[in-house]
């Protein structure tokens, strides 16, 4: 995925943004693992998504489909998760993410991604845009690992693309 | 001395004799297991150091006498209050605090003015904007009419944010108790149009309908406690609410046809309710299954009336630290009497929702109530009130006593049928037993919200968790899966558990699923269920009705287990640290025998072990000098070095004549021994959970405890002795630690299958074979050719759209 085509689903999402439905106890969060996996070449991602939010995502752009299986959701978030999400080299290169599977539990739905890790590669771009269309106050934590050694930020609504790296520069790379 | 010699070299780490634990200088400061004497003040006469509450231990209170009145038409509250405060402490008081938290929704409140956006923000949201100019515009907020004292004279007072001060005339002396009167009125908030609201009303525009939802609407006493004085931290939403016990006698006024769902009992229901409503509320007090008090019949009816008339709800409550309402045209409810087995006494508990609520609500929610009385009073203390209420409305989860909003609803279609997923249903059944389970904590064990989230959040989870098991046989785990944790613990922009309420970042992992893990580790691996349950219980009898600190948690846990924690309190407790211990290494000895004949034998054994290069058979066909001279060979030539001489020998026997008889014993014990070589790379010190599987198949499970950390908190080794012997070992093989990165914790070292590789394998598998088979067999060529084709494009592609966008975003 490239950026601008990112840029563009930001603003037609925008527009579909609903009210804070004001749920004390729903945290509106996720967590992104990914594993720079040096050994095998390969970058591993693993998304935690509440189970919750995902139907009521469902519901919001396809309507209520009543008992939701796991194909359809599988279906849906992978076109979702494709426009929410996306990781980049230093030079702004999509890395192009190859779907896996999705676990759905009872409270949580895992989602996996994988890409392939360029030799010395310390550095990752990333846009994390994953519920935040629909939820104002959605917070997505993402933990970059490499070597053993973790790197974390949390991407708000207004966050910009983040870098993080193991050998460069760590901070925002701006929109504008 | 005792001697042992290798038998097999370490594979891992290299050859190591060194036996003993590397001793070096640790400063106490440095200690991980010292006391937490820094972190908890010292006992006193109102709390000791057993975490119990101190001979003289006191707490205010605060009885209210509340003439409310809702108005459906312009969405306000009036109210009048008489409020009668008992200074229960030693200290004289000259004013008296005011919590008056609708405040919260003044447009120039704290919590509106402390808000931030990002630097970089140069879009926003139309529905984000408009919630900021919404809470700009509405005009939110106590409007304070009067305050006078009990004869009737005005007192004066001064509004700091969401605190309010009463100057009292004289100061109220210690065990003394005033009087003072409040009327004001405010307009109560949409719900949805502000974070984290807690209350608020809920628009219906097919049926022009409201569901109101009430709470923090009359100024309540702020706490005054023997560890805080006033607590005077501003209401800004996240930290919740810090409260004195009192008893409670309010008179709601609604239109006449509402159903009031509220804190209490019902003082007058023969004057409020249809005399079918009663006849059904006795028979619900004993019946088996939930039954309709409105019938969802009987609650769309009532959607299109439109009474002019008010009726006036008088409930009371005694000993609650707070009190909220409910009311709508809208409302089904249904009850049943729950008989506690505990004391034999009945818990009405009861449900009130809207249809949109249905089928959903009738089925599960009475009976989430329910259940969460039974099994919270196991674990907890029994339920001292006389009602517990569901209700459903615009809030998603929320708590006061005896009284819980609970926001999930199946999903309403364009042609006017309702689904719901399963995560819904079960969403809707956790939040339940979540929200009435806050009855326990903090509404009964009343700690200080505002300031700590995880005590009544944390230790509510965890019982929630508990409740779910006891719900049916597979309920996943969920938030108390040490598994479940490890990303979290491992991410670098966390805080401590014990950070303040306001100041907690990622909330849900911080003081909901941490503490609650911990909690479960606690009860599962380290102290086990019995001493666990029992001290967690302890801590709830021993704080009822009573406000406890988390000194006061942390050391009843301690005081009734016996077991010393503080390392476990520091370590998830106070710092961010994460578990990751390694099995570095395995080590096999047997004991040296010193008998000549036995360990020349051995060390043979060694010596040709070694032989392994080639050049030491590759010349065994030649024909060998010796054999064709034989007059050279010599005593040298049958015997090599390790052939046992007299001389040896003697030395041996003179060695065994000297020795005692059990010492002989020990020199010719052929135990396998072990040296199981540990390291902690995360830092957070926990048990080793050691599973040992022997080479005939059995496996032997050693639990040593984490003070095996004790002399040295990063290489620890451990001596096994045994008969047999071993073919591997793990490292918590159960997953109870919530060790993060398991691949250093086999030995031999196995090929961890991460959750990501299993669920690649299982997608494979899950391959449509007859698709696969219907595609076209393409040359590695073309194949090639595509491929790359395919990547000079994209990389084109990419490079110019992100330069592109970088322009356009400039």
């Amino acid at each position: 995925m490239k950026l601008r085509s990112f840029s563009r689903f930001l603003i037609i999402i925008m527009t579909l943004c609903v009210a804070d439905l004001s749920h004390a106890h729903r945290f509106y969060a996720s967590f992104s693992q990914i594993d720079m996996q040096s050994e095998k070449g390969t970058i591993e991602i693993t998304h935690r998504l509440f189970t919750h939010d995902i139907e009521d995502l469902l519901i919001r752009y396809q309507g209520g489909a009543g008992e939701l299986d796991d194909d359809v959701i599988e279906k849906f978030l992978q076109n979702y998760i494709i426009q929410a999400f996306a990781i980049y080299n230093p030079e702004g290169e999509s890395i192009p993410l190859n779907w896996i599977a999705i676990e759905v539990t009872l409270n949580d739905i895992f989602v996996y991604q994988e890409a392939p890790l360029e030799k010395n590669q310390q550095t990752l771009i990333i846009a994390n845009r994953i519920l935040m269309d629909l939820f104002e106050d959605q917070s997505n934590t993402v933990n970059l690992k490499l070597d053993g050694k973790v790197k974390s930020y949390t991407f708000h609504k207004d966050s910009e693309l983040y870098q993080i790296s193991f050998s460069g520069r760590t901070g925002n790379v701006p929109l504008n | 001395m005792l001697k042992i010699k290798p038998v097999l070299f370490g594979i891992l780490g290299g050859v190591l004799f060194t036996i003993a634990v590397n001793a070096q200088t640790i400063e106490q400061a440095n200690d991980k297991f010292r006391q937490l004497n820094e972190y908890l003040p010292t006992s006193n006469v109102y709390r000791t150091a057993s975490g119990a509450p101190g001979h003289q231990y006191w707490q205010q209170q605060a009885d209210y006498k509340i003439d409310v009145t809702l108005n459906d038409d312009n969405q306000t509250l009036t109210g009048s209050a008489t409020i009668t405060y008992y200074n229960n402490s030693p200290d004289a008081l000259k004013y008296i605090w005011m919590q008056m938290d609708q405040n919260r929704f003044e447009s120039k409140s704290m919590d509106q003015l402390s808000r931030v956006t990002p630097k970089n923000t140069t879009e926003m949201t139309m529905e984000r904007f408009r919630k900021h100019v919404e809470e700009q515009v509405f005009d939110g907020g106590y409007k304070v009419t009067a305050l006078t004292d009990s004869g009737g004279a005005a007192l004066s007072s001064t509004t700091v944010g969401s605190m309010m001060r009463i100057d009292l005339p004289t100061p109220l002396a210690a065990g003394q108790r005033t009087e003072f009167t409040i009327n004001w009125w405010y307009n109560i908030p949409d719900a949805r149009k502000f974070k984290l609201s807690r209350q608020g009303y809920e628009h219906f525009p097919d049926d022009n309908n409201k569901i109101y939802e009430i709470a923090q609407w009359y100024p309540r006493v702020t706490a005054y406690s023997d560890y805080e004085g006033w607590h005077n931290k501003e209401y800004q939403g996240s930290g919740e609410f810090t409260l004195e016990f009192g008893d409670y006698d309010v008179t709601i006024t609604a239109p006449a046809d509402h159903i009031v769902a509220s804190t209490g009992v019902l003082q007058n229901d023969a004057e409020v309710l249809t005399p079918a409503q009663r006849d059904r509320l006795i028979e619900a007090r004993t019946a088996s299954e939930p039954m309709f008090i409105v019938t969802p019949d009987e609650a769309v009816a009532n959607q299109s009336s439109r009474s002019s008339e008010t009726k006036s709800w008088h409930y009371k409550a005694e000993t609650v630290r707070d009190f909220a309402f409910a009311a709508s045209r809208k409302f089904i409810w249904d009850a049943m009497g729950y008989r506690m087995k505990e004391n034999g006494k009945t818990v009405m508990a009861m449900s009130y929702y809207p249809m949109a609520g249905q089928p959903l609500w009738s089925d599960i929610s009475t009976q989430a109530v329910m259940h969460t009385l039974q099994v919270y009073n196991k674990y907890s203390l029994t339920y001292p009130y006389p009602v517990a209420l569901s209700i459903n409305g615009p809030i998603g989860g929320m708590e006061y006593p005896m009284i819980s909003f609970n926001g999930a609803r199946p999903t309403i279609h364009d042609d006017g049928t309702r689904t719901y997923g399963r995560a819904t249903k079960h969403g809707l059944i956790g939040v339940i037993i979540h929200e009435v389970g806050h009855n326990y904590y903090p509404m009964i064990i009343n700690s200080d919200e505002r300031q700590w989230t995880w005590m009544d959040e944390g230790m509510n989870t965890f019982v929630q968790n508990l409740a779910h098991q006891e719900w049916k046989d597979d309920y996943p785990l969920g938030r108390i899966d040490p598994r479940n944790i490890v990303n979290y613990m491992t991410s670098t922009n966390q805080v401590p558990i014990m950070s303040n309420a306001e100041s907690v970042i990622q909330k849900g992992n911080n003081a909901y699923a941490k503490p609650a893990t911990a909690f479960n580790i606690l009860r599962e691996s380290i102290l086990g269920k019995e001493l666990f349950d029992f001290a967690f219980r302890e801590f709830a009898q021993r704080w009822k009705f009573k406000r406890p600190t988390p000194a006061d948690f942390f050391r009843t846990m301690e005081d009734a287990s016996g077991v010393d924690l503080d390392w476990f309190w520091r370590g998830w407790f106070y710092t961010t640290d994460h578990v990751d211990m390694s099995l570095d290494n395995v080590r096999h000895f047997t004991i040296n025998t010193q008998d000549p004949d036995v360990e020349e034998a051995f060390k043979r054994r060694k010596e040709m072990e070694k032989r392994t290069h080639p050049s030491y058979f590759s010349n065994d066909e030649l024909p060998k000098r010796i054999d064709e001279f034989p007059t050279i060979k010599d005593f040298y030539n049958d015997n090599d070095e390790f052939t046992v001489t007299n001389k040896l020998r003697n030395k041996y026997h003179e060695l065994i004549a000297g020795l005692e008889d059990w010492q002989i014993e020990m020199l010719n014990n052929n135990s396998n021994i072990y040296m199981l070589d540990f390291s902690n790379v995360g830092g957070l010190l926990m048990p080793l959970y050691v599973e040992v599987e022997y080479e005939d198949g059995t496996k032997e499970e050693h639990r040593l405890p984490a003070e095996i950390w004790k002399l040295n908190y990063e290489h620890v080794t451990k001596m096994i002795v045994t008969d047999k012997k071993i073919a591997s070992v793990v490292l918590d093989p159960k997953y109870e630690t919530a060790d993060t990165d398991m691949h250093n914790n086999f030995y031999p070292r196995r090929i961890v299958e991460s959750r990501f590789d299993l669920v690649k394998e299982k997608a494979r598998d899950r391959r449509d074979m007859l698709k696969e088979n219907a595609e076209e067999v393409k040359s590695l060529e073309d194949y090639k050719k595509e491929e790359a084709d395919k990547d000079a494009e994209n990389k084109e592609k990419s490079v110019e759209n992100f330069k592109k966008y970088l322009e356009e975003t400039r």
